[in-house]
């Protein structure tokens, strides 16, 4: 009796630990992509080198609204979880799938938005909080203590009013400056800016777009006072501001990883991981500007704090 | 313009074919049509060799962790200052590993400057021999420290745990196997890459992850900078050194001390510096005393 009791056990532990094992063989991760951008395929990059042995399927939906394509494209490959690149991508798959874990990224202004609140949902966010952008801004010019930063208010006056607070606590002081009409724009810079150690260019799209002259105006203002301005794209930093700071995608296909061990190895559900903001970040610094501000003798070793330099040397 | 025929053709051969055109110009020409084409084959042979045609040295080079992204740069910078010693030398910088190697029989290198993780993690693949390596201001090690949240007082406590850290591609998993604690492993551990420790740093901070692995030295600038952001952190442990990176030496390569040498002369001004930066350390010294694979 006691024998067979044992041979019972034995054999459960041993079926056990094999099925265990064969969870991880098995484990689909399906990436749906709205549209194939060179940034996706870094970020899926990014997941494959932090998770070689992961089998991956990937749907591309080339910018269309192809729900019966992916509705087909889950049924067949019946994954673990689906991770959607993109807004199409993440809107499309969730309202087709309510039980498969979904992880969306690159998408902005997911609040706004109430389906990302299923409970099958979870995600990274496509905002780089404050806290992060300032902490680095603080590395390369720990002198900085004033920061000017033009915004539109029907855009971005809950982004200013939360840096606000948060840079309060690192010892900076945030000068909001308002500009409800671009066109007033160099003059409102002018008249707030005047003093301010640091500038913070938005991604304000009523404020920094083809029709506005802002973009110029800003640069121009930040080179001739001297005062280093914080980008958020390496576009603007070719430009000629100071130092830029955006997503680093293959570090989001490593959280995107992170993330997925959480719900399949830790069995974590979807609704209890918050959203989070994106921890891998891509700066740039310009070096030319860099000598305008300090001149020729600097420590170059504030190099090792950047991701790239521009222009690079030939 | 120089020319690098070593993968192409040795003397001997050159030699060879040399000699057998002369043979066959011989059979249908005159005596003064001949010694005319035999003045012109001897002119062209010291021509060629007057720029040195000679065997340039192949340099492979593998550093992902750099922070210098001038790279044409650093091959000119090595190229030139070889060249100033009497080395011709064809320099190849590689981003992934996966180039490196498929690269290594096809071009069989003579030496390799590579990080000191992915030395031993080669070693047994390519027999290779380290004898330089890299230092900063004399020290050949550096260090890495596990920092956590102050709530953490033992490694047992990050298992399936998230941990931020400076990784490069699938190969440097291995890397940060040896440089966590024991029972840790990138198995039970789940490992966020970044491309710097500030941004491993803050995301500890704003505990998107429980651990990060930063060098001291970035720990302390944030603390000086930053205070606020490290107050709920500490240093759990100092990790193993890691050495800078080395200079390694194929098998069956001879002759190499002319060149290990000028490597080992390279000074850290002027346009070698830049060459320097790129491997993180101000000079590299004989590797004595320290085995093979470490």
């Amino acid at each position: 009796m006691v024998d067979k009791f044992l041979k019972t056990t034995l054999i459960l532990a041993i079926y056990l630990s094999s099925a265990s094992t064969d969870i991880s063989a098995k484990t689909t991760y399906a990436f749906i992509k709205s549209k194939n951008f060179k940034q996706i395929d870094m970020v899926i990059k990014g997941f494959t080198e932090s998770y070689p042995n992961a089998k991956i399927s990937i749907l591309d939906m080339n910018g269309k609204k192809v729900e019966n394509k992916v509705s087909g494209f889950i049924q067949k490959e019946k994954p673990s979880i689906i991770i959607c690149m993109g807004s199409l991508a993440a809107r499309t798959a969730i309202k087709i799938e309510k039980k498969i874990p979904i992880i969306f990224s690159m998408v902005i202004n997911y609040k706004k938005v109430s389906a990302y609140q299923q409970d099958n949902v979870t995600g990274i966010s496509m905002e780089i909080p404050p806290a992060n952008l300032f902490t680095q801004f603080k590395m390369l010019m720990p002198e900085v203590r004033t920061i000017g930063v033009p915004f539109h208010p029907a855009v971005s006056s809950e982004i200013v009013n939360d840096a606000y607070d948060i840079l309060k606590e690192m010892g900076l002081q945030l000068i909001r400056i308002r500009v409800s009409n671009p066109i007033n724009f160099a003059s409102k810079l002018s008249k707030n800016a005047e003093n301010c150690s640091g500038l913070w260019m938005l991604a304000d799209t009523k404020l920094y777009n083809r029709k506005t002259k802002a973009i110029k105006e800003l640069v121009k203002f930040s080179k001739i006072k001297k005062v280093p301005l914080l980008a958020f794209s390496e576009a603007f930093v070719k430009s000629g501001a100071f130092f830029s700071i955006s997503i680093n995608y293959k570090s989001l296909g490593s959280q995107i990883t992170m993330i997925s061990k959480r719900l399949i190895q830790n069995r974590v559900l979807p609704a209890n991981i918050p959203i989070a903001p994106p921890i891998g970040t891509f700066t740039v610094i310009n070096r030319d500007y860099m000598q305008l501000l300090i001149g020729d003798d600097f420590d170059e070793s504030i190099y090792d704090e950047v991701d790239k330099v521009y222009p690079e040397e030939n | 313009m120089i020319f690098s025929i070593k993968n192409l053709v040795s003397l001997q051969k050159l030699k060879v074919i040399f000699k057998n055109q002369y043979i066959m110009i011989k059979t249908f020409l005159n005596t003064e049509q001949v010694i005319s084409v035999k003045i012109k084959l001897i002119i062209l042979f010291l021509f060629l060799f007057s720029i040195d045609l000679v065997f340039a040295e192949t340099i492979f080079i593998f550093n992902p962790e750099t922070r210098i992204t001038r790279i044409r740069k650093v091959k000119s910078g090595i190229e030139n200052h070889l060249k100033s010693k009497g080395i011709h030398t064809d320099v190849y910088i590689f981003v992934k590993s996966e180039d490196f190697e498929n690269s290594v029989s096809r071009l069989k290198p003579d030496l390799a400057i590579v990080s000191s993780y992915y030395y031993s993690l080669m070693a047994s693949k390519y027999k290779w021999h380290a004898v330089l390596s890299g230092h900063k201001d004399g020290e050949k090690i550096f260090t890495k420290v596990l920092v956590t949240l102050k709530s953490l007082n033992n490694p047992q406590q990050l298992i399936n745990k998230n941990l931020a850290t400076v990784s490069l591609g699938a190969s440097s998993l291995s890397f940060i196997d040896s440089l966590l604690p024991s029972g840790l492993s990138t198995e039970n551990i789940h490992v966020v890459s970044v491309s710097k420790d500030i941004d491993a740093m803050i995301a500890l901070a704003f505990e998107q992850v429980e651990a990060a692995i930063v060098t001291m030295a970035s720990f302390n600038k944030l603390k000086k900078n930053n205070p606020v952001a490290v107050k709920n952190l500490h240093i759990m442990q100092k990790l193993n050194p890691i050495q800078y990176p080395k200079i390694a030496v194929f098998p069956k390569v001879e002759s190499i001390e002319k060149l290990t040498n000028a490597l080992k002369e390279m000074p850290y001004n002027g346009k070698t510096k830049i060459v320097l930066r790129f491997f993180g350390v101000t000079g590299f010294t004989h590797n004595n005393n320290l085995g093979d694979n470490k």
